[in-house]
């Protein structure tokens, strides 16, 4: 495991009628939106580890993942689509496949990037403007 | 190739603390979720966009940054809706990847299947760098 977590934008998620909430409900001020790449300098079998904290999070609301490219130079073609998907809390991983129905999960050590779009929580609290 | 990109939507993002201002790409510890160091920028926008495909190209149809009125992607995210009138079925899952490399979107009804000449309906989201400065909006 080796990764870069680069964050190009961080912002505010302003709602139109102050409504945001936890997940039990309780009313919260704290929503920001996340959005970047991450690089993945040797990737490992089973899923990279990528948690709330690397965006700069307590938790996440929403992740949309992308995958970029597998070893370098493997970007998604017609006959070989690449795919991504996040464990949520159950490890916190993301795992990145050559192809989402033969099974085959990028090999241990390859490079790899994916975009990355999350909601939730600011790991510094109510953001301000 | 024949398609038409419809911007539904293009939104300025608002950075935590910083007046206004986003930040180009920049690296931060891997775990930490804080500590940008970046450049500011003024002009990370969001933008949802609808694309008609009348007839699909085989390998895919471009879809270039500035198509979104864009000048560089921090994310993308493309999703199929239908392909030659057909929504997606548990027999035809519809994918969509966009390559970053020859800024090609490739549509598959299933593993490694394309329908060439098909008619193909996709929606577009992204964030990244506007020609423009959002606080001149």
């Amino acid at each position: 495991m080796a990764r870069t977590v680069l964050i190009s934008s961080k912002s505010v998620v302003i709602s139109s009628d102050g409504y945001q909430r936890d997940l039990g409900l309780n009313p919260v001020q704290n929503r920001v939106r996340v959005s970047g790449i991450c690089q993945v300098s040797s990737y490992t079998t089973g899923g990279e580890v990528f948690s709330p904290a690397d965006l700069g999070l307590t938790s996440i609301d929403e992740l949309s993942i992308t995958a970029q490219f597998i070893n370098n130079t493997q970007f998604p073609t017609n006959s070989i689509p690449l795919y991504a998907a996040w464990t949520g809390t159950s490890g916190n991983k993301v795992i990145l496949m050559k192809d989402a129905i033969a099974s085959g999960e990028a090999t241990a050590g390859q490079s790899a990037a994916f975009w990355f779009e999350g909601t939730g929580p600011s790991l510094e609290g109510q953001p301000t403007l | 190739m024949a398609r038409t990109i419809t911007i539904l939507a293009k939104t300025g993002t608002i950075a935590e603390g910083q007046g206004g201002q986003a930040y180009d790409t920049s690296t931060i510890g891997a775990g930490t979720g804080t500590g940008l160091t970046g450049q500011p920028s003024n002009r990370k926008v969001r933008v949802t966009a609808f694309i008609n495909v009348t007839s699909y190209t085989a390998s895919g149809e471009n879809l270039a940054p500035a198509d979104l009125d864009l000048l560089s992607l921090d994310f993308i995210e493309v999703n199929v809706l239908s392909v030659a009138g057909s929504a997606p079925t548990a027999a035809s899952p519809l994918t969509a990847s966009w390559n970053r490399s020859t800024e090609k979107i490739i549509v598959n009804t299933t593993h490694g299947t394309e329908s060439p000449g098909s008619a193909a309906t996709l929606t577009v989201e992204a964030i990244g760098e506007s020609p423009q400065d959002v606080l001149a909006f």
